[in-house]
């Protein structure tokens, strides 16, 4: 298989030979009644066009297929009836000699039909939905980001694209097709059109399909954040409708199948290393490393240079059949537009702390300063007493934070409600700019994980209760109440990390023990357990007053051994 | 009726049974030169027959290594039958003689003659398929034989390219610099799956509709097939690990019996649904059901619940000894399905 022999007839055998100049024999059949370029014709013919399909196979061993087609059994044959004799049949059902034209719309009809009835695509196209589906379940909708998260996962679809249209351009080089494509008017090269135009269609398709399903399963699964950047989601179709273009131009140039798993791999590589990549990732048809928090994408741009590389393999793959002005013209422009539209794209910088040493808000992305950290950052509404404030765009999520926070804050007497601080929504990129003074319960631009409700509950029991600085709790009254607000939402637990979003965690503020966890619990269990608080509320949130000393006013019975604190006592 | 082959064809067949390894039937050694005069009884002449059909198969399939012995398999059937045209006759000039003697359907029992032809008159056959079967250590003896056909065979050039491929990976990204562990981790895996692709290549046997009625058993040929690449594949890939592993920080954990386990598991799923596909189509584009099924395993694998990591991304935390040792239990699994799906078409 070494050597690719295309567009050279040289060296077949006599049966070649003959053949041949049967093909020359309908090339200026065609030529004749079309009346096309008699220079054009027979060099397709004789050349590149249909020679490069019977050298495909001779690379695999000349004389074998003849002999093979002869002997198949009906496994072999049902599968040549299938999958190429019904390609060239198409044209030749109609009439001995067909327009080029006709030719072309057929096979471009005959493959679309084909390729977009694929298992392989769809298969895969209803598994990298229900994989993309499951995995976001339990975040709320943020079409900010999830489109742009989406994009990622359809690159597997772009894989399983590359694959069948890497299968649908090499096909005229199996099955023995080779003699019996010989003698058509229309050539390989008419063939590759043809995939090349079905191919990304087929591609395209399947992955508007399941971005568009996607995209509908999340706008209907609960309150949406953020604005759709119709460009993202469209990046996915025009990558998926690249990876068909390649397939095709990997077909065409290397003749082994092994090579487009090989593109699928590097890839498909390159781009699950985007998150190291930094803006570089740019240059990859998917760029699915994105926070919310971080500068807006060259979306437009970057959808630009996806379509310029969609145009660039398929005109690399009509180069195959020889250097024509129509391919040509296209590589060149499909260049001339994406190398700009590529280092535009790659030179908008990611999201990333300026500065070094211990980060401040001067060191804050000055593009984002204003935004997530300006006095007008958020939008602000106030519901049963509480400010809720949240960035343009997540405003829909305030009810969700309050949902969560809510039978924490009913617990709390209502004259002390005044201790319950604002709710008020942070990046978790440029958090060190926040002013740290302000106490405020901070949800991130993400919400659906259970660690993200206990959060906010723990950090209004922390402020309700008077804990702000880091300290052992053991032993104190205040503690077991802390852990009785927490307990209105959340199951009650001993100190731990606690998810922010995918990128930040945090430990609790205060430590504790058994003990007071225990008695937390059985406050919760215990009937009339709100009037006691309430009515005791002075007492208990005093800092002197021991565990031991509550359990009676709480009407809790001795029941855990009370430990002393290991660390710094809160005061 | 009566059927005559000519005695040149017996002795182009009896070379042919030659090479792939002498055989007794019928307590008869075939081979050597008393083919003239032999005596043939009905199923032995089926089993030669049979074994015609096998060596036209191996000539077919090993086309770029075997074709001198097709040359000469052609050339040793020079001469036309005398009653070719009779239904029922063996027509030893196609060059698949038992489609015409399956086509008549009937049996033929010859009768023994001492000239250069032999008579094959259709009546009942009085033996039994058992004393046809071939022992353990002629098979072994047959087995070994096909090894170095098989070899000539096979599609060796997309092993060859991953393993440019493979090398150019763990070479070069991150060139000049140490690896990271997940870096490594990711390659040696991408380098996994490609290899498995690529070994599933040796499984495309181009002839294998007409290798059906062969002595030699499909599971033996499949099974050498991807005994011979699968080999091959572990090899490169092992020669992967230990560049990946040179390129790591020194005392870095990077165990290879858990790699290992994932590339057995990784390359006989490969294998295995390849074999699959196989069976169902005797083009190259079988082998590509390997890729595919591994793009299904990685997806499938990622519906699992958030706190089961079949595929952790770092060596010996969060679920890695688990998760190993799931796929330990589930290596035979590939195996036992590569071994079904080698069986016999027919």
């Amino acid at each position: 298989m070494t050597g690719h022999p295309a567009g050279n007839p040289t060296g077949h055998d006599a049966r070649h030979g003959a053949e041949h100049a049967v093909r020359r024999g309908a090339g200026h059949d065609v030529r004749h009644d079309t009346g096309h370029n008699a220079g054009h014709d027979t060099r397709h013919d004789t050349g590149r066009g249909a020679g490069r399909g019977a050298g495909h196979d001779a690379g695999h061993g000349a004389g074998h297929d003849t002999r093979h087609d002869a002997g198949r059994g009906t496994a072999g044959r049902e599968e040549d009836r299938d999958a190429g004799a019904e390609a060239v049949r198409v044209p030749s059902r109609r009439a001995p000699v067909l327009p080029r034209r006709g030719t072309s719309w057929e096979l471009f009809v005959f493959e679309t039909r084909r390729l977009t009835r694929s298992p392989i695509l769809w298969g895969t196209a209803a598994l990298v939905l229900t994989v993309q589906t499951y995995l976001s379940h339990d975040q709320q909708p943020d079409m900010g980001v999830d489109p742009i998260a989406a994009t990622g996962m359809a690159s597997c679809l772009a894989g399983a694209v590359l694959l069948v249209a890497n299968l649908a351009a090499s096909r005229d080089g199996r099955h023995g097709m080779p003699e019996s494509l010989a003698g058509l008017p229309s050539g390989a090269e008419h063939r590759t059109r043809a995939v090349l135009f079905a191919a990304p269609l087929a591609g395209g398709l399947a992955a508007a399909v399941v971005l568009g399903l996607h995209l509908v399963v999340r706008l209907l699964s609960g309150p949406v954040a953020g604005t759709l950047d119709l460009y993202e989601p469209l990046a996915a179709v025009a990558a998926s409708a690249f990876a068909a273009a390649l397939g095709v131009a990997v077909g065409r140039w290397l003749p082994w199948l092994i090579a487009g798993p090989m593109v699928i791999a590097a890839l498909g590589f390159l781009i699950f290393q985007n998150p190291a990549n930094g803006p570089a990732g740019w240059w990859l048809p998917v760029m699915q490393h994105h926070y919310p928090d971080w500068p807006d994408r060259p979306s437009g741009v970057h959808l630009v240079y996806v379509l310029a590389l969609v145009v660039l393999a398929g005109g690399i793959a009509s180069l195959r059949h020889g250097i024509r002005p129509a391919p040509l013209v296209a590589v060149v422009a499909a260049v001339a537009v994406a190398v700009p539209a590529g280092a535009t794209a790659a030179s908008v910088r990611q999201g990333a702390p300026t500065g070094s040493g211990w980060a401040a808000r001067a060191d804050v992305d000055p593009r984002l300063r204003d935004r997530f950290l300006g006095p007008d950052a958020h939008r602000c509404e106030e519901r049963a007493g509480i400010t809720y404030c949240a960035y343009p765009g997540y405003v829909p999520w305030i009810p969700l934070w309050e949902e969560a926070i809510g039978p924490v804050v009913r617990a709390v007497p209502p004259e002390r409600r005044h201790l319950v601080p604002p709710v008020r929504q942070m990046t978790s990129s440029w958090f060190f700019g926040e002013d740290i003074e302000s106490r405020a319960i901070r949800p991130s631009m993400s919400w659906g994980h259970p660690d993200q409700r206990k959060r906010l509950a723990e950090d209004l029991s922390l402020n309700v209760a008077g804990f702000h600085l880091s300290c052992d709790a053991r032993g104190q009254a205040r503690t077991l109440v802390m852990l009785w607000l927490v307990g209105q939402t959340s199951p009650i637990t001993r100190p731990g990390s606690l998810r922010i979003d995918s990128r930040l965690s945090r430990r609790s503020l205060v430590d504790y023990g058994d003990t007071e966890v225990g008695y937390a619990r059985r406050l919760l269990a215990t009937p009339g357990a709100r009037e006691r608080v309430r009515t005791h509320w002075d007492t208990l949130m005093r800092p002197s007053t021991t565990l031991e000393r509550a359990l009676p006013l709480l009407g809790l019975d001795r029941e855990f051994p009370i430990s002393k604190p290991e660390g710094t006592p809160c005061r | 009726m009566s059927l005559t082959i000519g005695a040149r064809k017996i002795e182009a067949q009896e070379i042919r049974e030659q090479e792939i390894g002498e055989q007794e039937v019928e307590g008869q050694e075939i081979g050597g030169q008393e083919v003239e005069a032999r005596e043939v009884e009905g199923r032995e002449a089926e089993a030669r027959e049979i074994k015609g059909r096998e060596v036209e198969g191996r000539e077919v399939e090993g086309r770029e290594g075997v074709r001198r012995e097709g040359t000469r398999w052609v050339a040793g059937s020079g001469d036309p039958p005398a009653s070719s045209a009779e239904p029922g006759t063996l027509r030893t000039h196609s060059p698949f003689p038992l489609t015409e003697a399956r086509r008549a359907r009937t049996p033929l029992t010859p009768t023994r003659t001492r000239q250069t032809h032999t008579t094959l008159t259709p009546t009942g056959t009085s033996q039994t398929r058992a004393s046809l079967t071939p022992t353990r250590t002629q098979r072994t003896r047959t087995a070994l034989t096909l090894i170095g056909p098989l070899v000539r065979a096979i599609d060796w050039a997309p092993l060859a390219a991953v393993t440019v491929f493979t090398a150019a990976l763990v070479s070069l990204v991150e060139a000049g610099n140490e690896l990271s562990v997940g870096t490594a981790l990711n390659l040696m895996r991408i380098g996994g799956v490609l290899l498995g692709g690529a070994a599933a290549f040796a499984l495309v046997d181009p002839v294998a509709a007409n290798a059906g009625p062969a002595p030699v058993p499909r599971w033996v040929r499949q099974g050498l097939r991807c005994l011979l690449s699968g080999s091959v594949a572990m090899a490169v890939w092992l020669g992967a690990f230990a560049v990946v592993v040179s390129r790591l920080p020194s005392g870095q954990l990077f165990p290879l019996p858990d790699l290992l386990v994932e590339a057995v598991v990784g390359l006989g799923t490969g294998l295995a649904v390849a074999a699959t596909a196989a069976r169902f189509t005797s083009g190259r584009q079988a082998a590509l059901a390997a890729v595919v099924a591994h793009l299904v395993l990685v997806l499938v694998t990622m519906l699992l619940p958030a706190g089961v990591q079949l595929w952790p991304p770092t060596c010996g935390y969060g679920h890695w000894y688990e998760a190993h040792r799931f796929w330990l239990v589930m290596s035979p699994l590939p195996l036992l399905w590569l071994a079904v799906a080698n069986r016999d078409v027919r």
